[in-house]
């Protein structure tokens, strides 16, 4: 079988992908750093670095260090903030041929609600991602992602204030994110997307000072994919609606993992940063893996773990 | 700017000073477009761990496509370079960032280096001609000196301060260049530096206050070398609430004045 002639369509809910593959938020920039590279319309879609109503400078550096096989960050959410964006950045967005989801955050409903809002009606947007990891300074700091009634109050608050299909990206950073996956699902999301990255810290022993300035940060990169690949295998036994796989994906391997266990897509975050032409390298392989295997559309292998 | 990954053949890799060495790739491509202080991320092995490419800056470019980084073994990722042979190939990402600018006509140049720091100023010194630099070179010690001569500078260009005085000026080189300074007479000067942040601080702080204009190239924790990540913030100056600059794509060179020494 030539795999050239493999399907590797896609489908989130109302939104189809040409492929599977789609850059993961704060690792692609706003799209337009890496497209000499990868040219943008090869892929399923782009999620841009996450954007607050206000622009945003981050935390003080250092705000990376590397671990084994994996990496912390504590870039703090750094951003240029909705109206920048809109006016920077997405008519260029809007010229590609790929989808586009806009990673949004906050720290008060009312800051998810104002960012959602700006987008109503904006061609060029095809998806809102809302990262509920973020702190809620009205809750004591406690993430939004961590709770199933806050997690289910920022998904309605979300999708009262848009027209765009929206996807809700889980923290795993809590008990049991089936529960919070449930919640948000209830609440009328159109999609998940999981893992954002794991609580983590690194420390200099000869300093004995914290290697991140935040003292901790999120944990990402090959290190989390096993932990990843469980959290989906979990989530999609437990919620109808779609899934999309993300943790340490490198290669067309990887993304087979989460694929197979029930992910109608993957996001591809830190193999960025180590092979900028990981995404390209992923969507041959999965062509390749569907050829060899006889398999003429993608879809036919997503969920198909034998257990 | 356009970023490109090529494939680099190690040409040569060998030891130059101590913990230093020098490794020449030959790119697959027919022009690596590269200007002085513009540097490269090296992906060292396959595997995932190290996991992250590593920066260096370009230390000459001797054909349009034959490049060198000099590199001084500090951890994981530099010390599976230097076991590397001819003919390995490494995969690299680059020319990125931002390089030196001028010196505009009529003003000499003043390279300032401490340590490894020299690497991106033996790129700048070649493209400039001998009768209008100086070029003042700091290091720990006379082992650590690397010889001017394998860049292709002639011996006895390159001024050396050596922390424990077993070559040339005996102390810190922020020490020499201020000497230095106060020993000719001409202001019309442009200075390029390149070291460890205390190091630059000082020189931050002399430039000031002989109102020189001056160029640090910096340093910081990188992800992606491109701009994506905004990982390798560094402070500016005089910002209240904080700002801060990407070192990957704002610099790696600064004009001393924009940045935030204290932060
Ligand atoms: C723009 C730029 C230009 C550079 N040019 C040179 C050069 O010409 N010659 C040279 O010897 N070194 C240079 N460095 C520093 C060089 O990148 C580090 O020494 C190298 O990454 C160390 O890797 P390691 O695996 O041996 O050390 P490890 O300590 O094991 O590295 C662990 C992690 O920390 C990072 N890291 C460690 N030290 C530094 C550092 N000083 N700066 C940034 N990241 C660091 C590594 O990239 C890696 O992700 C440059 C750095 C930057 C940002
Ligand atoms: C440097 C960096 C910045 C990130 N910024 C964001 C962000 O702004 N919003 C978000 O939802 N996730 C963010 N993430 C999380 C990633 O999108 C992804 O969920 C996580 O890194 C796990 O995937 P990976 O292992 O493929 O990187 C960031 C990750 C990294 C490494
Ligand atoms: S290293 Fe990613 S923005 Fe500079």
């Amino acid at each position: 079988m030539d795999p050239r002639g493999v399907d590797l369509g896609t489908a989130l809910g109302p939104l189809e992908l040409k492929n599977p593959v789609i850059a993961a938020s704060g690792t692609f920039g706003y799209g337009r750093e890496y497209s000499s590279i990868v040219p943008p319309g090869s892929l399923g879609g782009i999620v841009v670095k996450g954007i607050s109503l206000e622009p945003k400078a981050g935390n003080p550096p250092p705000r990376i260090v590397e671990t084994p096989s994996g990496m912390l960050n504590a870039i703090g959410l750094a951003n240029i903030g909705v109206e920048a964006f809109i006016e920077e950045k997405l008519p260029w967005l809007r010229s590609l041929d790929t989808k586009v989801f806009v990673n949004i955050y906050g720290h008060r409903l009312e800051e998810y609600r104002a960012v959602a809002s700006a987008f109503k009606g904006l061609e060029g947007v095809d998806a809102l991602e809302v990262n509920i990891s973020c702190p809620n300074v009205d809750k004591g700091g406690m993430a939004f992602g961590t709770d199933p009634g806050m997690a289910a109050r920022v998904t309605e608050a979300v999708l009262s204030s848009t027209d765009k299909p929206v996807i809700v990206k889980l923290t795993p950073n809590v008990t049991d994110i089936t529960e919070i996956a449930k919640a948000v699902e209830a609440a009328g999301a159109h999609g998940l997307s999981l893992i954002n990255t794991i609580a983590g810290m690194a420390v200099d022993v000869e300093t004995r000072m914290p290697r991140l300035a935040n003292v901790w940060g999120g944990l990402s990169g090959p290190a989390i994919r096993p932990v990843a690949v469980y959290m989906v295998y979990r989530v999609v036994r437990s919620v109808k609606i779609p899934v999309i796989g993300i943790g340490g994906i490198l290669e067309a391997r990887d993304a087979l993992e989460f694929l197979i266990s029930g992910a109608r897509a993957v996001q591809v975050g830190t193999a960025n940063f180590v092979n900028p032409k990981a995404t390209l390298e992923i969507i041959q392989g999965l062509r390749d893996y569907c050829a060899r295997k006889g398999i003429a559309k993608l879809s036919q292998i997503i969920g198909t773990l034998e257990t | 700017m356009r970023v490109d990954l090529v494939k680099a053949h190690i040409a040569a890799n060998g030891s130059v000073a101590k913990d230093t060495y020098l490794m020449e790739l030959r790119l697959e491509t027919e022009e690596f477009l590269a200007a002085p202080g513009q540097f490269v991320m090296l992906r060292i092995l396959d595997t995932t761990d190290p996991l992250l490419r590593r920066a260096f800056s370009i230390c000459s470019l001797i054909k349009p496509n034959v490049i060198q980084i000099m590199y001084r073994v500090v951890g994981k990722g530099t010390r599976l370079m230097k076991d590397m042979k001819e003919e390995e190939t490494l995969e690299l990402l680059g020319p990125l960032g931002n390089g030196f600018q001028g010196p505009e006509r009529g003003k000499k140049a003043v390279l300032v280096s401490g340590g490894i720091g020299v690497a991106p100023l033996f790129f700048l010194a070649s493209r400039l001609k001998p009768h209008d630099l100086k070029f003042i070179a700091g290091y720990g010690s006379k082992e650590d000196v690397v010889p001017p001569g394998l860049l292709g500078l002639e011996e006895g260009s390159v001024l050396f301060a050596t922390e424990d005085g077993s070559c040339g000026y005996h102390g810190l080189v922020t020490e020499l260049f201020e000497a230095e300074l106060n020993k000719t007479l001409s202001r019309q000067l442009q200075v390029y530096c390149c070291g460890p942040w205390e190091m630059l601080k000082k020189l931050a702080h002399i430039c000031y206050e002989y109102d020189l204009d001056c160029q640090v190239s910096l340093e910081s924790a990188m992800a992606c070398g491109v701009g994506a990540c905004q990982g390798c913030a560094v402070k500016a100056s005089a910002s209240y609430p904080p700002d801060y600059f990407h070192v990957c794509s704002h610099g790696p060179v600064f004009s001393s004045s924009d940045i935030d020494w204290e932060g």
